[in-house]
C-alpha cells in the first residue's frame, strides 16, 4: 500500500510557526488548568452556601468594577487588528507599516498591563482574605507574565525585521509571535467573563 | 590526549548544541538522577516496612516528604527526561534531519532542567517538599513549587523541540503514516506531555501565589499541596510518561525478527489512543471536590465514571498493541537475546502490567481496593510498574540505538543485568505493592503495619527498589562503555529498516553524508535489503 503513496512536494520547514503553535498551545492549557479550578472551587463553594454548610459570599458588591475589565477587553481586541496588520504588511514587503504595526501592537500590550494594574489597584479584595481574590490575582499575574512574553517575542521578532530578516517569502517569526500573541489574548476574554461579568 | 584536545573535548560535551551531545547529557544525567531516585525510595520503603517509631527516616514529615520526591522525582528527574534524552539523538536521525530543531532551545532545556533538578532535590534537603506534612518549611516548600516548574518548564522546551521536528524537518515522501514508531509514539508523548503538564504548572501558580509572604490559606495549605499535584503522578496521567515504551518496542522487534511490521497503520494508531486515553489533567480532586477539605459530597476522581473508562480503555489499548508489535516475534524469526531486544519485550511486558492494575483499582467489584477517602497501595504498583517498564525500554532503546547515540556498542552483559533489575523492580515492586493493597494498606502508609503479611510484602518492595537502583547503576556502565568504545563500527549494524542506520555510526555533525531522498515506505532501508536481494 505504501509504495501507491504519492510523495509529497519538497516544502519549506516552518519550524518556528509550529515550535510558538506548540507553546502557545501549552500556554492555553495552563489557562484552561486555572480557569477549570477557578469554576470548581465557585461552583462547590456555592454547593457549600445552598447545603448551608459554609461557603462564601465569592466577591462582595461593588468590589470589582465593570469598566476597567472592560476598557482592558477593548484594548486587547484592538492588538489583535494590530498584530494581523503587521502580517499581512510583511507578506506584502511594505516593512514601514509592519513596524508601525508591531509598535502599535506593542503599546497596547503595555497599554494592557498598564491597565491591570490599575484594576488590581481598583479590586476591592485583598488579596491574603480569600481564596477567589488569591484565584484573582493569580490569574491576572499569570496572564500579564504571558503578555510580557509576548510582547517580547514580538519585540525580537520587529527587531529581526528591522534587520532585513523577513519578507514576502518567509514570514515565518512574525507569523510565530503573532500566533502566540493570538493565543495570549485570547486568554483574556475568559477571564473578562469570569471574573468581571459573572464575578 | 593533548591539553587542547582534551579541552576541546570538555567544550564539545560542556557546549555543544549539536543534538547528538545534548541527548547524552540528558541520558547520563537521567541515569544518575535515577540510582538517586532509587536511593530515597529504598530508605522509603524500608520506612513503609516498619513504620513503629519511625526508625528509618526519623519521623512522619521525612517519610512523607521522602514519598512525594520519588514519586515526582521518578517522572521529572527520570522518566521524562531519560527518552528525552534518547528522542533527542535518535528523532532527527530517524526522520532524516541534519539536526533537531531549535538546537539552541534543546541544549538550554537541559541546562535548565539540570539546575532546576539541583534546586529541587536541594529544597527537599531543605525540609521542603509538596507537604502535606507539619513542619514543613514554608520557604523550602516555595523553592520546591518553583523548581518543579523550572524543571517542567524545561522539559516542555525540549519537548517542542522533538515535537517540531517530526512534523516540521521530514523529508520529502516521508508523510505521518511514514515516520518511524519511536519518533512517532515520541511526537504523541510530546504532544500529551506539552498539553497535559502546563496544567500541573497552572496548579503550580496558585501553589506560588498562596505562599506568598504571610500563612497560605487555599493552595498552599501544606495539607492540600499533595492532593493538588498528585495527579500528574497517578493514573492515566502515570501511563503517559510510558507512550514511547510502545515506540521502542515497535522500532527494534520488527528488525530483530527480520519482518516488516505487520499492520503497521493500527500500531500506530493504537499508539495514538494510548496517547489520548493516558491524558490525565482532568483527573484532579479540584475538579470534583474542590480542595476544600469541608466540602464532601461528590464523588472522588477515582469514582467517577470516566475515570474507570479510561482505565479499561488504556489496558485494551495496551493489550492490543503489546499483540499487535508482539505478532512480529511469530511472523519472523526468533531474535538474538540481547538487551535491546530483551529490554524492548520486557518494557511492553510492564507496560501491560500497569495498565492491568488501573483496570483492577477502577473494578466496582474489587471492593477491597475502595476505601473512602484513602488511596491503596495499588497506586503505588501502578507507578512502579510504569517506572519499570520506562527503564526496561530505555535499556532495550540505549542498547539497540547505542552506535548512534554513542559511536559504539553498549556492553551486553551490564544491560541484560539492568533489564534483569528492572523486571525484578516491577515484579517484587509492582505485585508487592498491589497485594498489600488488598491487604487495605494506605498509598502513604502512615500507621504501623500491624499485620505480619503487610510488612514481609514492603520488604520485597524494598528490594524491588534496591534493583532498580542496580538497573539503574548497571545501564550508566553498559552506556559508559559504549561511550568509551573505540571500535569502528559498520554504519548499519542491525540491518534496520529506518533511516537513522543509513548515517554514519557515529553520525557526524549534520548527521548524513549523502542527502536524504524522496522517501517512499515507512521502511526505506528494507526496500534497498529487498531490491539487493
Amino acid at each position: 500500500m505504501s509504495e501507491q503513496l504519492v510523495a509529497a512536494e519538497p516544502q519549506r520547514n516552518r519550524t518556528v510557526v509550529v515550535g510558538a503553535s506548540l507553546a502557545a498551545a501549552s500556554m492555553l492549557m495552563m489557562f484552561a488548568g486555572m480557569v477549570a479550578v477557578y469554576v470548581s472551587i465557585r461552583q462547590n463553594n456555592e454547593h457549600l452556601i445552598e447545603k448551608g454548610v459554609g461557603g462564601s459570599v465569592w466577591f462582595p458588591d461593588l468590589t470589582i468594577q465593570i469598566a476597567p475589565g472592560t476598557m482592558m477587553l477593548f484594548t486587547a481586541m484592538m492588538s489583535l487588528f494590530t498584530m494581523a496588520w503587521a502580517v499581512q504588511a510583511i507578506r506584502n514587503d511594505d516593512r514601514r507599516n509592519a513596524y508601525v504595526a508591531m509598535g502599535l501592537t506593542m503599546l497596547l500590550g503595555a497599554a494592557i498591563i498598564n491597565q491591570v494594574a490599575f484594576a488590581i489597584g481598583d479590586f476591592g479584595v485583598p488579596v491574603d482574605r480569600s481564596t477567589p481574590a488569591l484565584l484573582l490575582y493569580a490569574l491576572y499575574g499569570a496572564f500579564v507574565a504571558a503578555l510580557g512574553m509576548a510582547i517580547v517575542g514580538v519585540l525580537l521578532m520587529m527587531l529581526r525585521a528591522i534587520a532585513g530578516q523577513y519578507d514576502s517569502r518567509n514570514s515565518d517569526g512574525i507569523q510565530a509571535a503573532a500566533i502566540f500573541w493570538y493565543a495570549v489574548i485570547l486568554v483574556y476574554p475568559v477571564i473578562w467573563y469570569l471574573i468581571t461579568i459573572t464575578k | 590526549m593533548t591539553a587542547a584536545a582534551s579541552g576541546d573535548a570538555l567544550y564539545e560535551i560542556i557546549a555543544s548544541n549539536d543534538h547528538k551531545m545534548v541527548g547524552r547529557r540528558f541520558i547520563f544525567a537521567s541515569l544518575l538522577m535515577l540510582v538517586g531516585v532509587a536511593v530515597v525510595g529504598l530508605l522509603s520503603e524500608l520506612e513503609r516496612a516498619s513504620l513503629d517509631g519511625f526508625g528509618v527516616l526519623g519521623n512522619v514529615a521525612t517519610y512523607i516528604q521522602t514519598f512525594a520526591f520519588v514519586r515526582a522525582g521518578g517522572v521529572l528527574l527520570v522518566a521524562m527526561p531519560l527518552f528525552i534524552g534518547i528522542a533527542l539523538v535518535t528523532v532527527p536521525l530517524q526522520i532524516g534531519a541534519q539536526a533537531v530543531a531549535f538546537p539552541r532551545l534543546a541544549a538550554a532545556s537541559f541546562w535548565t532542567w539540570l539546575v532546576g533538578s539541583g534546586i529541587f532535590i536541594a529544597s527537599f534537603i531543605a525540609d521542603g517538599g509538596f507537604g502535606p506534612a507539619a513542619g514543613t518549611a514554608n520557604d523550602a516548600t516555595l523553592l520546591t513549587i518553583t523548581s518543579t516548574g523550572m524543571v517542567i518548564a524545561s522539559l516542555l522546551a525540549a519537548c517542542v523541540c522533538i515535537a517540531t521536528t517530526v512534523i516540521a524537518l521530514r523529508p520529502a515522501g516521508m508523510t505521518l503514516m511514514r515516520v518511524p514508531m519511536f519518533s512517532w509514539s515520541m511526537l504523541v508523548a510530546s504532544s500529551v506531555w506539552l498539553l497535559s503538564l502546563p496544567v500541573l504548572m497552572g496548579n503550580l501558580v496558585l501553589i506560588f501565589a498562596d505562599l506568598q509572604g504571610r500563612a497560605p490559606i487555599a493552595f498552599g495549605d501544606p495539607d492540600t499541596i499533595w492532593s493538588q499535584v498528585e495527579w500528574a503522578f497517578q493514573a492515566p496521567q502515570i501511563l503517559a510518561f510510558a507512550i514511547p515504551v510502545l515506540g521502542v518496542a515497535a522500532d527494534i522487534i520488527p528488525v530483530a525478527a527480520k519482518v516488516r511490521q505487520g499492520q503497521r497503520a493500527v500500531v500506530q494508531t493504537l499508539i495514538g489512543v494510548f496517547g489520548a486515553v493516558s491524558f490525565g489533567a482532568w483527573a484532579q480532586h479540584a475538579f470534583s471536590r474542590g480542595i476544600d477539605p469541608a466540602f464532601t459530597s461528590g464523588n472522588l476522581i477515582y469514582e467517577e465514571a470516566l475515570y474507570a473508562l479510561f482505565a479499561i480503555a488504556a489496558l485494551a489499548v495496551a493489550f492490543a498493541a503489546f499483540g499487535g508489535i508482539l505478532d512480529n516475534l511469530r511472523r519472523g524469526t526468533m531474535p538474538k537475546l540481547s538487551m535491546a531486544t530483551v529490554g524492548a519485550i520486557a518494557g511492553l511486558f510492564l507496560l501491560l502490567d500497569a495498565a492491568a492494575v488501573g483496570f483492577v483499582r477502577v473494578m466496582p467489584f474489587l471492593d477491597a481496593l475502595h476505601e473512602d477517602q484513602v488511596l491503596l497501595s495499588s497506586t503505588g504498583s501502578q507507578y512502579k510498574f510504569v517506572l519499570a517498564a520506562i527503564v526496561a525500554s530505555a535499556i532495550g532503546a540505549i542498547g539497540w540505538w547505542s552506535p548512534n547515540i554513542f559511536g559504539g556498542y553498549a556492553v551486553e552483559g551490564l544491560g541484560l543485568l539492568a533489564v534483569l533489575a528492572a523486571l525484578g523492580f516491577g515484579v517484587l515492586g509492582g505485585l508487592a505493592d498491589l497485594i498489600t493493597a488488598f491487604l487495605g494498606q494506605a498509598d502513604i502508609s502512615i500507621a504501623s503495619n500491624v499485620d505480619d503479611g503487610v510488612e514481609a510484602l514492603n520488604v520485597i518492595s524494598s528490594i524491588g527498589m534496591l534493583a532498580v537502583a542496580v538497573a539503574g547503576l548497571a545501564l550508566l556502565g553498559s552506556a559508559m562503555g559504549a561511550f568509551r568504545s573505540t571500535e569502528t563500527l559498520p554504519d548499519d549494524p542491525w540491518d534496520g529498516h529506518t533511516l537513522e542506520w543509513a548515517a554514519p555510526s557515529p553520525p557526524p555533525i549534520g548527521n548524513f553524508v549523502e542527502p536524504v531522498g524522496v522517501i517512499e515506505s515507512p521502511e526505506p532501508l528494507l526496500d534497498q535489503l529487498e531490491e539487493v536481494s
